[in-house]
């Protein structure tokens, strides 16, 4: 039933995504299975042809455009439902840099999956990751960095979690062009990954 | 120390290597490693070698990266092999026939010379000139083997932020490419690089660092403000360079993004004086903008990336001989190639003028997917794929194809988006109407030969325009300029003062504008 749908945002065609939606929202449909099997099932595969380099960035891009086409339509619906996501993400560059598409894709595709993210952005120093923990209930930290230089942040940050006693209650994932999953393991962080698929899919692998 | 035989082409040689040392990074620094875009972090799988015998086991990163087939051979990325033992490995040469060398007028007694050059993050362009008749004599277009470590600025700066080395290993890597494209050009036309008495170098800021050897910081780190922008002239040998008794200057830049290359190409095209409404592009890697009305100059510039200049297409190439550069339709592909030669590549004015055709057939779709389906049987047998990827062959003998990807088009649509994007947001910001623009400059290794309504036709320009000159590669022009004249190196510093750099990335919307300006219109 949701076949057009996912295919419309898997394609890239906003306007049809759009369409669909508002015809599904026309004819009763629950906005909870819009967003599931229509909008976060187009992602998904995109994510796995993203990861299997069959597809660039900017057929991701793309697709995540199709995506929030039809995702702004259902937000409002969800939101006065009371809709309980996946889990609740928040994600920053730790120092620096201004824009990144790497970490920006991540968010794309996490909402994709169904995950509520919080984008802190960029230079983002340990206050606002404690800050995202304790008033915004986030339950996974995910840090990017760009240079093998502000990697060091990353523990940092880390260590600033353990010492506000909220270590054990967040995963923290980490990723970005020079990191690898060795640093992960060193700094003490539950998961590197290195694409914004697999990010997606390690996310709602630690919340479960 | 253990030994590596390396093979590359038909050329045998040995390095040492310390156990333990990265083996793309000693391949790196003695030269072996032509490009790779991510730097050694294996993720782009350019740095693929063939370990002759006894291959080490294979990654995953290899099993990502690889084919079967090609592990089975013993193939493995250079960047996740740690030295251990002896090895015989072959490394691939893909500089295919990207650089070339020019002589522009046969003369025989120079005596004096000048050396201009443009060191671009993708492409070096010089030109010797006779100081006396003040004439261009020979021209040369090189890669810049800085590239090896990092396709683009950011991955250079991340290469030599890493430790003093690096930021040695990029200043040397640099330098010795302009020393040889000096000893190619010189003996070509007789003079000894000694005799070279004036150089002028324009570049953007990084790679002005880069050839200096400064240390990176305040460009890599917000807030991205260097204060290096025009350093003191200084003499050849200073630096190592072969015209070691030239007097060296550099053009000055006005901010960390607007460089040395674009306020010397804006100088030559006398944009300081300019009265009317005028936007000065240079669609080179880093896609500078400058927008001048009423004295008032406003700057920014965009990551456009490569694919103007020809690299990161499959079958690109430099806009020299055999280039394909003019691409029409009638009843079926039509094009040209520079000097009429046989084709070897497709340049920048070329992938402009392929886009604008595709789009107009119906042939790529909004979202840039290229239809493998075509009703017009003259394209139809042009549409196959060729190593998994759906593409559109432009030229086939039985010695070389000539075609463009699926992913090139990517990389098109990234370019373009980019470009896009600063054009809508210089004019937004200033509030400019289109039809206020008298003319439009466009800067860039095109070649002569760019077709401008496809500028708009393929999407780079968000509106039509009559008044749009091309006008290469103005940084070298710049370069010229000072060399020749004295009072022009006056020009370009004033001018640099009287710049108004914006931040794009500052701009909240730039990321959704971003990626709406990744969309092709579609029949325009």
């Amino acid at each position: 039933m949701f076949a057009e749908l996912s295919q419309a945002v898997k394609s890239g065609n906003a306007g049809e995504a759009k369409r669909l939606t508002e015809e599904f929202i026309g004819n009763g449909v629950e906005p909870e299975e819009i967003l599931n099997n229509g909008l976060i099932t187009g992602m998904m595969e995109i994510g796995v042809l993203f990861k299997n380099n069959e597809v660039y960035v900017p057929e991701v891009l793309i697709a995540a455009r199709a995506m929030y086409a039809g995702l702004d339509i259902i937000k409002p619906l969800l939101a006065k439902k009371d809709f309980k996501s996946k889990g609740k993400v928040a994600i920053g560059t730790v120092k620096g840099d201004l824009h990144d598409i790497g970490k920006n894709l991540v968010c794309m595709m996490m909402e994709g999956s169904g995950l509520e993210v919080v984008d802190l952005e960029t230079d983002v120093g340990p206050d606002k990751f404690i800050h995202a923990v304790k008033e915004e209930g986030a339950q996974i930290i995910a840090m990017s960095a760009l240079l093998t230089t502000t990697m060091p942040e990353m523990k940092n940050i880390i260590d600033a979690l353990e010492a506000e006693g909220l270590r054990d209650k967040v995963k923290i994932m980490i990723g970005g062009a020079p990191v690898t999953a060795a640093y992960a393991e060193q700094i003490g962080a539950d998961a590197y990954t290195d694409d914004a698929a697999s990010a997606a899919n390690k996310a709602i692998e630690l919340l479960s | 120390m253990k030994r590596i035989s390396v093979i590359k082409g038909n050329i045998e040689s040995e390095i040492l290597v310390s156990k333990g040392e990265n083996l793309y990074e000693e391949l790196a620094k003695k030269g072996f490693i032509d490009s790779a875009p991510c730097g050694g972090r294996g993720k782009c799988g350019k740095c693929k070698i063939e370990i002759i015998e006894n291959a080490t086991p294979s990654t995953e990163s290899d099993v990502e990266h690889l084919t079967p087939k090609e592990i089975e051979r013993g193939f493995r990325l250079a960047c996740k092999i740690i030295v251990s033992e002896d090895l015989s490995i072959r490394v691939f040469d893909n500089t295919k026939d990207f650089g070339g060398i020019v002589v522009l007028i046969e003369k025989s007694d120079i005596e004096d010379a000048f050396f201009a050059l443009d060191i671009g993050t993708t492409t070096l362009e010089g030109v010797i000139i006779d100081a006396v008749s003040k004439e261009k004599i020979i021209k040369s277009v090189k890669l810049n083997p800085q590239k090896a470590f990092g396709a683009d600025v950011f991955s250079r700066l991340n290469f030599s932020l890493e430790s003093e080395e690096n930021r040695l290993l990029l200043k040397e890597s640099v330098i010795s490419e302009i020393n040889m494209m000096l000893e190619n050009m010189c003996t070509e036309i007789g003079i000894d690089s000694t005799n070279i008495s004036n150089m002028a170098i324009s570049a953007n800021t990084t790679m002005i660092h880069m050839l200096l050897g400064e240390k990176v910081d305040k460009l890599a780190f917000a807030p991205f403000e260097t204060d290096f922008l025009a350093p003191n002239d200084f003499i050849g040998r200073d630096i190592g360079l072969r015209c070691e008794n030239a007097k060296v200057h550099i053009s000055p830049a006005a901010s960390s993004f607007v460089g040395g290359d674009i306020t010397a190409g804006a100088v030559s095209l006398g944009l300081e004086e300019e009265k009317h409404t005028t936007l000065f592009m240079d669609l080179g890697t880093n896609g500078e903008m400058i927008f001048a009305r009423q004295g008032r100059f406003a700057a920014c510039s965009v990551a456009a990336g490569p694919a103007f200049e020809g690299a990161e297409i499959e079958c690109g190439m430099s806009a020299l001989s055999g280039a394909i550069c003019k691409i029409g339709y009638d009843e079926d592909i039509v094009f040209e190639t520079i000097d009429e030669k046989s084709p070897k590549g497709i340049c920048g004015s070329g992938l402009i003028d392929i886009m604008a055709v595709l789009l107009k057939l119906g042939l790529i779709d909004e979202t840039g997917k290229l239809s493998m389906v075509s009703e017009i049987p003259n394209i139809q047998r042009r549409l196959r794929k060729i190593d998994d990827e759906d593409c559109i062959v432009l030229f086939e003998d039985e010695k070389k194809s000539v075609y463009l990807t699926q992913k090139d088009i990517r990389n098109f649509q990234l370019a373009k988006a980019a470009i896009r994007t600063g054009i809508d947001m210089l004019i937004e910001k200033h509030e400019v109407n289109p039809s206020d623009i008298d003319t439009i400059y466009i800067a860039g290794g095109f070649g002569s030969h760019l077709q401008v309504e496809n500028l708009f036709r393929c999407g780079i320009l968000p509106f039509k325009h009559e008044n749009i000159e091309v006008v290469g590669n103005t940084s070298l022009k710049g370069s010229v300029m000072s060399v020749i004249c004295e009072e022009a190196k006056i020009r370009i510093y004033n001018f640099s003062n009287k710049i108004e750099v914006f931040l794009l990335s500052k701009h909240p919307d730039f990321q959704n504008q971003f990626i709406e300006n990744m969309i092709f219109e579609q029949n325009i």
